[in-house]
């Protein structure tokens, strides 16, 4: 981009009014929108002082009526000029480069307008039709075609549908073709025939075929349909769009301000529009299928509530509440998230109840309700809009929850404590239209509330993923050799995109839109200047043959020459079974050495065909050098439509394969990208400025215990920032192969994979504490704990989970009680601890030791400065140390609170203590001594004595321990500690810790779901991953297709590459969960990125100490740092990288600006 | 764990060490690839408790395509965890038969010390380390992981000059990627990719080992 001086708009105005137009350059301050600058040519108006600008660039800009201003640019030279005119002007950046829609388009007023201008039944006399044509083409020079009436008697009329088809043959450029065009129209058929059905009383069928929103356009002439927001607002595949397609930039923004025109005079001098009270009644009988349901949504607190609380039928009312109050206060919120779904669920039933009840019952039916006919055709509003006037407003949520409860256990002051009903959980019956309570009022606040917050705090996150995302890709840009390459020159992939063509002018290279293409061929001819056939490259061709050969005679993978041969020759191998020292059999030997034995010219005859299939000719030859080089996606694309559907073309429209080919490589060859474009800075600002339209950050993927996966910004900075090894929510994702074994294995795999904990198999401890006196001696009295752990009958998890009894017991005397005692040690020594401490006068110690830290604090502070003043590396240090800080200020709150939880693991572990035993040992020897006693019942007996004693000498504390030896239902055992600072609250204690306790896991995940897919495959989720635990299923698992979303394990386990497309799929997935859609090109371009040094590399500063520009690394953060590096190493900048050469003042080489003029120096 | 399973594993481990091997060029046969778990258990044994087959029996040799003389062990110690002692036996019978290379494929893992008497013997002997558990399944066979394949000299120094590159500007695979593991390259080899895109088809893409 050149520089451009920066004039004020009314100083332009008042210089430049001699001159009718000019090129205008406007940037408005806008945030994360793809055009920040963009030309337009505006009239500049004498005696005023305004430069008007259409509507539908506004999109464009980012640009609204709330006070938004703009800056004004003026070209300065020729070579701007022609850039403003040809590359900026507005007419050419109708596509985003995101993925490719359209971006401008006509609004609101226009889309009721051309709606109804176009509905069936719309006549216009002689003169009301000129005055309608000549308003749209009013500024048209030349003769204005019109056309012929279609109504000759009674009167003589025109249809709405010809005055817009007048319009646009008019504006296509005189000597074109005018286009064919079929499509759909935004408005369903299913309501043009609703409103069509009291007037027959008869039942329609509805089709689609010729009905109103069947959009037809012959020669430039709609024949049939309604045209709305599909056609001429910023819809992809649009007429619009098309005519951008077809005949160019200018065509088409033409056909925007014509149709404005147009619609707007229609508007205003024919039609009118307005909204009444009669569009939004609802019918007697709707009404009261609505207090019904409203009836019924009151009473189905109770049931949802003790479904999700896990009672079998409706407790009482006291039992319930206590389950609530417990549900309310407990750490993990599980209980309450469980309600919430199962309430949301109920009443998600009532609201469509509801709103079908009266979304089909209004009074006024389309197309004769306004506002039906204002949502409907895109005009403004939202079904949910109508639903929220005349319906019912709703579940209120926040935060993906239901409005979460106070301390007292209401939602709101007005409601009963632990009210279960709907409307207490924020479930709002009433509507706008006839009012709503005060309380549904609030509750409403504050969903809305929480949007605004959202979208404020939300920028400032998403602004900074984008800013991190340029400055590493702001100098990633097109070569010459069609390489995509970073400012040193460093090849990030060979082809943009992988088949070097550009986002904006490939959307119509899809097989949807092949028909659209072959029937405007000659409107695409006439642009190429001609039919001419093209004649394709032999050697091009050649090599295309010799790719599709060995597609032909390849299936299998794995092949060589000496295969065939050992294949050729399997008599020979004989004597199988024996090995010799090597491992390898006489037969495989001699194989080898006859293989080896032959000449060169009959080995020639095996490895013929044998090797790997030949390079696609995209990667052989350039596009532009050769003719017929286009991707291998391409090429079946066209083959397959040819053999489709050229044949079903009439008799005399037939059009030869050749020419279809031709035909569609000519478009490719235009849809290169060109050289110098900035992908890299396409590609953030593609990634970044979607993610300010995503809002909540976790979903529930189908109610009820089912997985959580962190989505939104969180996971986007997850795989973007931080590239961190351990990701919040961790899963793996493995197909099960199609067959019953497989599946019945899949089931128990599922139980194995998921982790047991204590309290899932109790039924109840029962801790019995007193206290024991031995002698007279103080230290002889000891606390005695006896705690009994009683376990669910293993009839009760049996099919849940993947533990026996057996194994629970096992795991309690090697495991828990170990585990118990130093829990009790730990907790002893802090009451110890704590004892030491607060000895003394507590009231009066702590005034003073406030005081005395806040004299050492000064103090440290001052000896800090005088330390720092002698020592300048020190403030250096703490300078970088800061301004670290700074950045990482975002991240601090989740670091620390992973670090806690890490903590909360690592614990138990650290404090586990080596007990020493002494005396108890001997006891026990002795007493086993006197077992000496042989039998069958006694050897059983033994084994449990063998048990019993393992855990006695587990801890000098354990005293006794007993278990069921019948049905292995329960343990117990006795501790004993002294007396003195062990009055410890046992019970809590445990209650606490078995919550944590693991009986069983497969290390790394924790939970595990079967998932039947669409197409009705099973799928087995785990939630963590352990990779290499699933590779020993192999034979009933599809380990080919395992897929996890941990980049740095997927690296680990299948190399830079697997993970580069795992980048991809995740934030395919991270966009998709919110529906948006990102291209391809952009997603593989940041993936080749982030892999390009063999590792996975983030957008943050630390992979920012490996670019080769230090200006650019000092531009990005801590810019002492990387200064003070870059003196240290004596390093150079080349001044090639974006960011260097702003700092020099220097052209910037991307964009024109990569681009000379050679001269020709005579001498 | 049971012989049955044990086998099993055994089988597998050799199948995808045949399967490297063929895929590093190294002359492996049809039967020797398609070997059923039957078959193995006729040729081994189903004892691998009674060393039936001991770790030692299933020892594999094999000889490169290009040049005979380029000969590859395969070697499975007994101990789960290899320590430097076996490492050097390895060493000896290496140097007597006059083999530069080979693949050790370790129960458990390996000793710090041994690892570095690996890279200590580096340039002369080239002895890989692979882990059992990773050797059940065939990364390359994985849907994600596109087809790699080794440059010669030659083509690298075609691809660079058709570029005007120099070797560091091209994109850059490990050493220690478990691709390259695979096919045992070498820093400053180049790996031509060819993955499947969905906007063209298949696409080339090439990396160079460091």
């Amino acid at each position: 981009m050149h520089i451009f001086k920066h004039v004020k708009v009314h100083e332009v105005c008042a210089k430049e009014h001699h001159e009718e137009q000019f090129c205008n350059l406007g940037n408005i301050d806008s945030f994360q929108i793809f055009i920040l600058i963009s030309s337009g040519i505006a009239r500049v108006l004498p005696g005023e002082k305004t430069l008007r600008m259409h509507y539908a660039n506004c999109k464009a800009y980012n640009a609204d009526f709330d006070g938004d201003e703009m800056n004004a640019h003026f070209p300065q030279n020729e070579l701007c000029r022609a850039e403003a005119y040809h590359i900026v002007a507005t007419d050419h950046q109708y596509l985003v480069p995101k993925d490719g829609t359209p971006l401008a388009g006509l609004i609101q007023d226009h889309m009721i307008a051309g709606a109804s201008l176009t509905m069936r039944g719309r006549f216009f006399n002689r003169h009301d039709y000129c005055q309608l044509v000549y308003t749209a083409l009013g500024d048209k020079h030349g003769n204005i075609r019109m056309l012929k009436p279609a109504l000759i008697r009674p009167y003589i009329l025109w249809s709405g549908k010809q005055v817009l088809s007048t319009v646009l043959i008019n504006v296509i450029p005189h000597g074109k073709p005018a286009l064919h065009l079929d499509g759909k129209a935004k408005i369903n058929e299913r309501s043009w025939a609703e409103g069509r059905k009291p007037k027959y009383g008869i039942h329609e069928d509805v089709s689609e075929d010729m009905g109103e929103s069947h959009v037809i356009f012959r020669d430039g002439e709609l024949l049939c349909g309604v045209l709305d927001k599909g056609h001429y607002g910023p819809t992809p595949y649009g007429l619009v769009h098309c005519c951008n397609e077809l005949y160019g930039g200018v065509v088409a923004g033409q056909i925007l301000t014509c149709f404005g025109r147009l619609f707007i005079n229609f508007l205003a001098t024919t039609r009118g529009f307005s909204l009444g009270v009669q569009d939004i009644l609802v019918t007697k009988k709707a009404d009261d299928k609505r207090t019904e349901a409203i009836e019924i949504s009151n009473n189905v607190g109770p049931s949802a509530a003790a479904e999700a609380l896990g009672f079998d039928c409706l407790p009482e009312q006291k039992v319930m509440l206590k389950a609530l109050k417990s549900a309310h206060f407990n750490k993990d919120d599980r209980q309450l998230r469980e309600l919430d779904l199962s309430m949301k669920d109920k009443t998600d039933r009532v609201q469509n109840d509801i709103a079908r009840a009266c979304m089909g019952g209004l009074e006024q039916v389309f197309p004769r309700n306004n506002l039906q006919l204002m949502v409907q055709s895109g005009a403004k509003g939202s079904t949910v809009n109508c639903m929220q006037i005349s319906c019912l407003l709703g579940q209120i949520e926040l935060e993906g929850r239901r409005p979460p409860l106070m301390l007292s256990g209401k939602t709101l002051p007005s409601f009963c404590q632990y009210d279960v009903s709907p409307m207490a959980g924020g479930f709002v019956s009433g509507r706008f239209l006839t009012g709503i309570r005060p309380q549904e009022y609030y509750f409403h606040c504050m969903a809305g509330r929480e949007g605004l917050v959202d979208t404020a705090v939300k920028t400032s996150r998403s602004g900074y993923l984008q800013r991190c995302l340029i400055k590493h890709l702001e100098g990633v840009m097109v070569n010459y050799d069609m390489t995509v390459r970073d400012s040193d020159g460093s090849i990030v992939q060979f082809n943009y995109g992988e088949d070097g063509l550009d986002i904006c002018k490939t959307g119509f290279l899809k097989q949807k839109q092949f028909p659209l293409l072959l029937e405007n061929k000659h409107i695409l001819e006439s642009k190429q200047g001609g039919n001419k056939e093209m004649e394709f490259d032999k050697k091009v061709k050649k090599w295309q043959k010799r790719i599709r050969k060995w597609h032909r005679n390849h299936g299998n993978h794995r092949d060589s020459g000496f295969l065939e041969f050992c294949r050729e020759n399997s008599d020979i191998e004989g004597d199988d079974d024996t090995i010799d020292s090597h491992g390898r059999t006489k037969g495989a030997l001699q194989l080898a050495k006859m293989w080896r034995n032959l000449d060169t010219d009959e080995k020639e005859k095996y490895c013929s065909n044998k090797g790997p299939c030949p390079d696609p000719v995209t990667s052989k030859y350039l596009p532009f050098e050769k003719n017929g080089v286009f991707t291998e996606k391409m090429g079946s694309m066209i083959e397959q439509f040819a053999h489709q559907e050229l044949g079903k073309l009439p008799a005399g429209k037939d059009v030869k394969p050749e020419e279809f080919t031709s035909l569609l490589y000519s478009k490719v060859q235009q849809a290169l990208a060109q050289p110098g474009e900035s992908v890299g800075l396409l590609c953030s600002q593609s990634i970044g400025e979607p993610s300010t339209q995503m809002t909540l950050n976790t979903f529930h993927f189908a109610g009820r215990g089912e997985m959580n996966v962190t989505l939104g910004i969180p996971r986007l900075r997850e795989i973007l920032m931080v590239a961190s090894a351990a990701i919040k929510t961790p899963s793996m994702d493995i197909p099960v192969n199609n067959t019953d074994e497989a599946r019945q294995v899949a089931k128990h795999l599922q139980m194995k994979f998921n982790r047991v904990l204590l309290n899932e198999v109790l039924r109840d401890v029962n801790v019995c504490e007193y206290l024991k006196v031995k002698g007279v001696n103080k230290s002889h009295r000891s606390r005695v704990f006896r705690v009994k752990f009683n376990f669910l009958p293993a009839a009760n998890y049996k099919n849940k989970l993947c533990v026996r009894p057996k194994n629970i017991l096992h795991y309690m005397e090697t495991v828990y009680i170990k585990h118990l005692i130093s829990l009790i040690k730990k907790k002893i020594k802090e009451l110890k601890d704590a004892r030491l401490t607060s000895t003394g006068t507590i009231a009066q110690r702590p005034p003073p030791r406030v005081n005395h830290d806040a004299a050492t604090a000064l103090q440290e502070d001052l000896s800090d400065i005088e330390e720092d003043d002698g020592d300048a590396v020190a403030v250096k240090e703490r300078g970088r140390m800061e301004e670290e800080k700074e950045y990482e200020d975002g991240e601090e709150g989740e670091d620390e609170e992973n670090k806690t939880q890490a903590e909360d693991i690592d614990d138990p572990e650290g404090e586990a203590e080596v007990v020493e035993m002494e005396g108890t040992q001997d006891d026990l020897e002795e007493e086993e001594m006197e077992e000496g006693i042989t039998s069958t019942i006694k050897v059983e007996k033994k084994k449990t004595e063998v048990r019993i004693n393992s855990v006695l000498q587990s801890s000098a504390v354990v005293k006794d321990y007993k278990f069921d030896t019948k049905k292995e239902e329960w343990c117990e055992v006795t501790l004993q500690f002294n007396i003195l600072d062990s009055k410890i609250d046992l019970p809590s204690l445990i209650d606490l810790d078995i919550r944590k306790a693991v009986v069983h896991e497969v290390p790394g995940v924790t939970r595990c779901f079967l998932s039947t897919q669409k197409n009705g495959e099973v799928h087995l989720k785990t939630e963590g991953i352990n990779i290499l635990e699933v590779y020993k299923y192999s034979d009933f698992l599809d380990i080919s297709r395992l897929y996890s979303n941990d980049i740095h394990a997927m690296a680990e386990r299948y190399g830079i590459e697997a993970a580069g497309r795992v980048i991809i799929k995740e934030v395919q997935n991270v966009f998709g969960a919110y529906g948006i859609d990102v291209d391809y090109r952009h997603l593989s371009l940041l993936a080749d990125y982030m892999t390009f040094e063999g590792s996975y590399k983030p957008f943050n500063r630390v992979a920012m100490e490996t670019c080769s520009s230090p200006l650019q690394q000092m531009s990005f953060e801590t810019t002492m740092h990387f200064l003070v590096n870059a003196s240290i190493h004596g390093s150079h900048d080349s001044l090639k990288s974006p960011s260097a050469q702003l700092v020099t003042g220097r052209l910037v080489t991307c964009g024109t600006g990569s681009f000379e003029l050679m001269n020709r120096i005579t001498v | 764990m049971d012989d049955e399973q044990e086998t099993y594993k055994l089988w597998k481990i050799r199948k995808t060490i045949m399967q490297l091997c063929h895929d590093r060029g190294y002359l492996v046969t049809q039967d020797e690839l398609d070997q059923t778990l039957d078959e193995f258990k006729g040729q081994f044994g189903d004892k691998p408790s009674e060393r039936k087959p001991a770790r030692s029996d299933l020892i594999v040799l094999v000889a490169h395509n290009d040049d005979p003389t380029d000969q590859m062990f395969v070697f499975f110690p007994e101990e789960p965890k290899v320590g430097i002692k076996t490492i050097k036996t390895y060493c000896q019978r290496m140097q007597e038969e006059n083999i530069t290379r080979a693949i050790i494929v370790v129960q458990i893992g390996m000793t710090p010390s041994a690892k570095q008497s690996l890279t200590d013997m580096a340039p002369k002997y080239i002895l890989e380390q692979f882990i059992e558990s990773e050797l059940l399944i065939n990364i390359t066979e994985h849907m994600l992981v596109p087809e790699h394949v080794v440059l010669t000299p030659e083509e690298k120094a075609e691809l660079l000059s058709r570029y005007r590159l120099k070797e560091s500007q091209l994109p850059r695979i490990q050493q220690g990627d478990p691709v390259s593991r695979y096919f045992g390259l070498k820093r400053g080899q180049v790996v031509k990719i060819i993955r499947n895109s969905e906007t063209a088809g298949r696409y080339v893409s090439y990396r160079l080992v460091v």
